[in-house]
């Protein structure tokens, strides 16, 4: 039916009207493109079609090799930032319980970007073995079948989005780890004092200096794994912050030694591990942290202690510190306890 | 009567997993052990001419900065002569550990 009334009053109705229905357009628009961020500020990911492949190197550890897995670790984030990772591992042939939470650690920052990441497991039984039973498909998908029991490792993790610890150092996520250690090893959920305190310092050092911003907490990842044949737990803590001589939190005269290259980044370790760097915050009874974990170490009370964050490349054990050629982005804890 | 010895076992009665150096950090820290049970013994022990002794068995360990804290505080409050002459410390699990919550006492004043 023919619309009859046309007068003024009704243009200027039809026309407010109109206006009106632009301007909340408007606004749903601008309410969607902020819902579509979030909150942390960060554009939503994105979704890829397109598969890239990346496979790991023959020698998955890093503390064995640090630069092939730097290397690794590199590709797949650059890869992920243009389409889905597949991660080939068939051609792995040994592997360290360490890598297997730089993998975990790798998988999470590549998932940031909005890639899928898969992959396959290695052909050679021994490091196929290590990665089923070390509690890392617990953190993955696995088609029916493949999903093994973690056997002989524990992993866990805290990470901004879905974990609940609420503390900056959980001491029952420490003990829990050491206990399955224990029980594996010795039959008996027995604590362990050298690797408690150890966690501690290493959550507590993550937590207050890894991440890049003060409002953000740095994700890390805790494991165990009971090595059988060497009768022995490794243990591994962790995290991709900005690594210790990135940290911002730097004492004046660490920054000024690495900074102006008096002393390269393995020779600074050392010190640190020495305890002759001193503390962040240049308070009385503090910076006994890394020097802590070194003296247990030297004393035997756990083996093998390293640490890889940045250029520097330390092994309290043997005493050999080297500098890396390629970054490290993060710090890397492993020390082992035996029978 | 006067006691001559306080005792005070961190496990039995503040916990069996010792927690990080400050409150703010976590639960069961080290701040909060010297607030509630390490610094009031002391003086009471003090006060009545005794010694404390404190026992560190029992626990599932405990983080360097959680003993520097507690005990490293308590010296920088009371002094290292009077911690020394009032505090007796066990541990048969790790004994290392007695030596070095001594090096904390000494070094509680000493900045690195």
């Amino acid at each position: 039916m023919k619309k009859l009334i046309v007068g003024e009053k009704w243009k200027r109705y039809l026309a407010s009207r109109s206006r009106h229905e632009l301007r909340a357009k408007t606004r749903f628009t601008d309410y969607r493109r902020r819902k579509a961020k979030s909150h942390l500020g960060h554009a939503r990911p994105k979704h890829f079609k397109k598969d890239g492949i990346v496979s790991g190197p023959r020698v998955f550890s890093i503390i064995h090799n640090p630069i092939g897995m730097i290397d690794f670790f590199d590709q797949m984030e650059h890869m992920a930032k243009r389409r889905n990772v597949i991660v080939n591992l068939s051609n792995v042939e040994s592997m360290t319980p360490d890598a297997i939470a730089g993998l975990l650690a790798a998988i999470h920052r590549c998932k940031s970007t909005g890639a899928h990441v898969k992959g396959n497991v290695p052909r050679s039984a021994a490091p196929k073995k290590m990665l089923n039973e070390s509690g890392f498909r617990n953190y993955v998908h696995s088609r029916v079948g493949a999903r093994e029991h973690a056997e002989m490792g524990r992993i866990a993790r805290f990470t901004r989005s879905s974990e609940a610890f609420n503390n900056r150092f959980d001491q029952f996520l420490a003990t829990d780890l050491i206990q399955f250690a224990n029980q594996r090893l010795r039959g008996q959920a027995l604590p362990h004092q050298p690797s408690y305190s150890v966690f501690s310092e290493a959550m507590l050092n993550t937590w207050n200096h890894a991440s890049r911003s003060e409002d953000s907490r740095e994700p890390w990842w805790a494991s165990v794994y009971v090595d059988e044949d060497r009768h022995c737990a490794c243990f591994t803590f962790l995290d991709r912050g900005v690594g210790i001589f990135g940290s911002h939190n730097l004492t004046l005269k660490l920054s000024l030694l690495s900074n102006l290259r008096v002393l390269n980044s393995a020779q600074l370790l050392k010190q640190i591990f020495k305890g002759e760097i001193p503390s962040t915050t240049r308070e009385a009874g503090r910076g006994n942290g890394i020097p802590g974990m070194y003296a247990h170490c030297r004393a035997g009370r756990i083996k093998n202690l390293t640490i890889i964050s940045n250029h520097a490349n330390g092994n309290a054990e043997s005493e050999t510190y080297v500098v890396l050629p390629k970054e490290f982005v993060g710090t890397l804890l492993y020390w082992e306890i035996g029978l | 009567m006067i006691a001559s010895r306080l005792d005070l076992s961190i496990a039995k009665e503040f916990t069996e997993f010792p927690g990080p150096r400050k409150r703010t950090e976590g639960e069961f820290s080290g701040e909060q052990f010297l607030a509630e049970l390490l610094r009031p013994r002391f003086v009471a022990a003090r006060d009545a001419g005794a010694s404390l002794f404190v026992e560190l068995d029992g626990a599932a360990g405990y983080p360097t900065s959680f003993l520097e804290e507690a005990f490293g505080g308590l010296a920088r409050e009371f002094g290292v002569e009077e911690v020394r002459r009032v505090l007796e410390i066990h541990c048969a699990d790790e004994p290392y550990l007695v030596d070095q919550i001594w090096k904390y006492v000494d070094e509680a004043t000493t900045r690195k």
